[in-house]
């Protein structure tokens, strides 16, 4: 047990100090901050990136949804994968808009090419607000991880406050660098940790071999999709909202590792290696149909991949996968922290405040951010439970926005798209509250088809207003704005 | 170059559309795993290589990306 406890120790101090070494002096601009001056080069990228694809939902989610869901867990790696494809032809055309017109964020790029600031601040307060529970997640996420493996509250405790104050320390001092460097890090443990999962758990539950044709025959409802909750309905379209607000880059935090590329080349090269990655996700999966087989009835599904771990491997190893979990938490979060930082910044603060104090805010939201997720992690853990259900199927109303803002046809001014967004998340919150019977369709396709009728007719609307030389003003679109 | 296109959709049809596939979505096993699992993973492992051959047909897209900004 004390050799756990010191690999954990150890192992979080470690993550947190190499993301001090990604600068030698603090970053002095938002855009050094914030995308590393756009400088990186593929493999930076590469494990940037790659580094999302892990989070504590590896860990804990995953492996309990084999327990409820089976085979329909492999949504994750298929929606990743079509989303990289997405991404391969869309991301090089967001970077270089980007770069020739300096945005940092979503919002720079909604606000601009729609010439409208109004819709730049309204997808900067949904991104903080529909972002802030992902993150307290993700710390809430680690305490459960050293809980499970610990059993003990106040190591869980020490363990949420050391690393948040780690990752405040090297975002604040080292921003988007830090986060590279603690990625690749990160990668390299988790691929360590899994590696040990996949060889250790089924080896002392009587060989791999033995585990799925126990669940052929024992539980075969679990390898199929079929009537329930988790049938092809609900498959299919939740593969398709994620994949949908992945290559939109509907996720603030997405910005910052596109944005710090050195070329299109670099992100499309990217974007082609990165479906094999994805592979990785398999790994916990399968431990999860381990503890399916090995687990009572009645044990927390999101505690299984721990507890079979717990129950295989000695101890120090233990402590080994619970460093790989905490990466999956402090690496993702200090991507989140600076995409909320730099929405806030730039975005939501008025036009008229200059560079240097914009600068000076976006850092001081990063200790206000990670403060509020750490005080309602162990305080109030379930207080934005709710708001964590629109997390994704709310930021993914952004994604006609994105995808139009690309385009050359696309509506002078950014009220359609304001109108599109407002009527989608208020389906998406209608349906997600109200428990209506959606036939297992994700709300986040329901708001989005809602999100696109409404826009095309406030497109129509506007633009035959504007066509017409009676009503047609200069200050059209400065008043929409 | 139209195939070359044209397989860069073909993965995505075929990971979003396997739950409706008789053959995929079934309880027996491949190569001792679940039919469904190793449908997506392969289709996983093809992407990569087919979005790597495509590289070379989007380098005249980052001119048309040029002009889209001045628009």
């Amino acid at each position: 047990m004390t050799g756990m406890y010191v690999v954990i120790a150890i192992g979080i101090l470690l993550i947190g100090l190499t993301g001090f070494i990604g600068r030698r002096r603090p970053a002095a601009s938002m855009s050094d901050w914030a995308v590393g001056g756009r400088r990186f080069g593929t493999w930076t990228v590469w494990f940037l990136q790659a580094g999302e694809i892990f989070t504590t939902f590896t860990f804990l989610g995953l492996a309990g949804l084999v327990f409820a869901g089976g085979v329909a867990v492999s949504y994750v790696p298929g929606y990743l994968a079509v989303g990289y494809v997405g991404l391969f032809l869309l991301a090089p055309r967001f970077w270089r808009l980007a770069k020739e017109n300096g945005y940092l964020t979503n919002s720079d790029f909604l606000a601009h090419r729609f010439t409208s600031p109004a819709l730049g601040r309204l997808s900067a307060v949904l991104g903080v607000v529909f972002l802030l529970p992902y993150l307290q997640l993700q710390v809430t996420g680690l305490g459960l991880i050293v809980k499970f493996t610990t059993g003990n509250d106040s190591s869980s405790t020490v363990g949420m406050i050391v690393a948040v104050v780690l990752v405040a320390g090297f975002v604040l001092w080292a921003g988007i660098h830090g986060v590279a460097t603690t990625s690749y890090l990160k990668d390299a443990l988790m691929l360590i940790v899994l590696g040990i999962l996949i060889v250790g758990v089924p080896l002392a539950f009587g060989g791999h071999s033995e585990i799925f044709p126990r669940v052929q025959k024992l539980r075969p409802e679990l390898l199929t999709l079929h009537a329930g909750k988790f049938d092809q309905i609900w498959f299919f379209t939740s593969m398709l909202v994620s994949a949908l607000g992945l290559a939109c880059m509907t996720l603030p935090y997405m910005w910052q590792g596109v944005l710090s590329a050195k070329s299109g080349n670099a992100l499309r090269r990217n974007y082609a290696l990165l479906p094999i990655y994805t592979l990785a996700l398999f790994l916990p999966v399968i431990v999860g149909f381990v503890a399916v087989m090995e687990l009572k009835s009645g044990s927390n599904p999101d505690a299984s991949l721990l507890t079979v771990t717990k129950d295989a491997l000695p101890g120090w190893l233990v402590g080994l996968v619970v460093v790989g979990g905490a990466a999956t938490a402090m690496v993702p979060s200090a991507a989140m922290v600076i995409g909320m930082s730099a929405l806030m910044a730039n975005n939501i603060l008025p036009d008229s405040v200059d560079d240097q104090t914009r600068f000076r805010v976006g850092r001081t939201s990063v200790v206000a951010v990670l403060a509020l997720a750490l005080l309602l992690a162990l305080v109030r853990p379930a207080l934005l439970a709710n708001l964590l259900l629109l997390t994704y199927s709310g930021l993914v109303q952004l994604a006609p926005g994105n995808l139009l803002g690309l385009s050359k046809r696309r509506p002078r001014s950014g009220l359609p798209v304001i109108l599109g967004i407002i009527a989608g998340e208020v389906i998406v919150i209608w349906l997600t509250f109200s428990g209506l019977d959606v036939a297992h369709i994700n709300v986040g396709i329901i708001g989005l088809a809602v999100n696109l009728v409404v826009l095309f007719i406030a497109w129509a609307a506007t633009s035959r207003r504007s066509l017409d030389p009676r009503q047609r003003t200069d200050t059209t679109e400065a008043r929409v704005a | 170059m139209w195939f070359k296109r044209l397989a860069i959709a073909i993965p995505p049809l075929a990971i979003l559309l396997s739950g409706w596939l008789p053959f995929v979505n079934q309880t027996s096993l491949w190569f001792g795993l679940p039919s469904l699992i190793v449908w997506i993973g392969i289709w996983c492992l093809v992407t990569a290589p087919i979005l790597w051959t495509a590289l070379g047909m989007y380098t005249d897209d980052d001119e048309v990306d040029a002009a889209e900004v001045q628009s």
